[in-house]
């Protein structure tokens, strides 16, 4: 696997593309310590300020695009098992389809893009800081560590870098889990890792918002969503919010 | 092609039938079966789809009826409002919602009337912030674009005609 880090890139997506344009063969990383264009859903900017993670790992893929789609919980596995690398103060938890919470803050964002040949999983994990605002409340990692674990002669935090380390190794083994033994498995790992299924969720979507029941995690990727006036919804898009 | 005739057959009806079956027993979760002009598209969306209503089939997100196309024999035996049916529709391989720009502020990948090559992006779909492109299969001109930006499209659903 190899590791293309960088100062500062417009975008580790956009480097990551223009790699494998370039014949670079998938797997691998590329890291910046910051982003002057880092993209959130939507084109949505992402504040990329220096000492958080931003990285794209480019992976041989031709699934269909629905295979890919999956690959969304294959990503938030890896990020959350990365998370418990650390000694925090209370478990990191998934939200559908990707989002990974801790005490119900959001600490990472992931975007994939699947193009011919090759999937892109755009992550960021805020680590010593998080912007303000955003769907869900945002927070980061230090915030969570236990500072006498920080402040130890072998401390267990020492950058992004360390952070890629283990993240690299996390998203290969769940993404070679999920080829051995398909969504089941993922879904089983996503699942155990989520909070609030059963539970009560609202649901954005373009043109409505409703509340109901989250069910649970569909073989298809889908939220199976018990809306209030009782039908069966599956969400295959949109933004998903614990509570009603 | 043989006659024109809009019944489906008893041998229709049981290639269907087999097709549901395939479907049934294996982990996919969608055929779309092309021949000739006969396009036939099955979904299922999980352990037990009945009933379920997909959430991204917007009621509203209805195609809009293509154009007349008398150079194109095999459209007019078609329903009319099937936009889906037209030869030069592109359809969505998934359910989820589709961008007909890269992001909210940005121009349209493309217009009505322009020209695009093969591979170039018409639109994305995005389903569990997964994003894949659309690309045209062939090059020619975009004769419709048939979902508007952040619209939710099902699988299957027409999004643009290419001639």
């Amino acid at each position: 696997m190899k590791f293309f880090q960088y100062e500062a890139l417009g975008s580790t997506s956009v480097e990551a593309d223009r790699l494998f344009d370039s014949g670079e063969a998938p797997a691998f990383w590329v890291r910046a310590d910051q982003q002057t264009a880092g993209r959130g859903r939507r084109g949505r900017e992402w504040s990329s300020p220096k000492g958080n993670f931003y990285g794209t790992a480019c992976y041989a893929f031709d699934g269909k695009p629905n295979e890919a789609a999956k690959l969304s919980f294959v990503a938030a596995i890896a990020v959350a098992k990365t998370l418990n690398a650390y000694t925090l103060t209370s478990e990191p938890t998934l939200k559908w389809p990707n989002d990974v919470l801790i005490d119900g803050r959001k600490i990472a964002g992931l975007l994939l893009e699947a193009k011919p040949g090759r999937v892109l999983i755009g992550i960021g994990i805020n680590l010593i800081s998080h912007p303000d605002g955003g769907n869900v409340p945002p927070t980061h990692l230090l915030e969570h560590m236990d500072p006498a674990v920080l402040n130890s002669e072998e401390p267990e935090f020492t950058g992004v870098e360390g952070v890629l380390a283990i993240l690299a190794r996390e998203f290969d083994q769940a993404f070679r889990r999920h080829l051995a033994y398909g969504f089941s498995a993922t879904r089983a790992d996503w699942t155990a890792l989520s909070k609030g299924i059963p539970g009560p969720v609202t649901v954005r979507l373009p043109d409505e918002t409703f509340t109901g029941e989250a069910q649970s995690l569909l073989e298809n990727g889908a939220l199976r969503v018990v809306a209030g006036d009782g039908t069966i919804r599956d969400v295959h898009a949109g933004d998903v919010f614990s509570g009603s | 092609m043989a006659k024109e005739n809009s019944e489906p057959t008893a041998k229709d009806l049981k290639f269907v039938k087999e097709l549901m079956v395939l479907l049934e027993d294996s982990s996919l979760t969608e055929i779309d079966f092309q021949k000739g002009d006969l396009g036939i598209s099955l979904s299922k969306s999980g352990p037990s789809s009945s009933g379920v209503q997909h959430i991204m089939a917007a009621p509203a997100a209805a195609a809009p009826a293509p154009a007349a196309a008398p150079s194109m024999p095999v459209a007019a035996v078609e329903k009319p409002s099937d936009a889906a049916s037209h030869p030069g529709a592109v359809k969505s391989p998934m359910v989820g919602t589709a961008y007909t720009r890269p992001s909210p502020d940005a121009e349209t990948f493309v217009n009505v009337g322009d020209k695009v090559k093969e591979g170039d992006t018409i639109m994305l779909i995005e389903a569990m912030k997964t994003f894949n492109p659309i690309v045209a299969p062939k090059s020619g001109k975009i004769e419709q674009v048939l979902v508007d930006d952040a619209s939710a499209v099902e699988f299957g659903e027409a999004l643009f005609i290419i001639v």
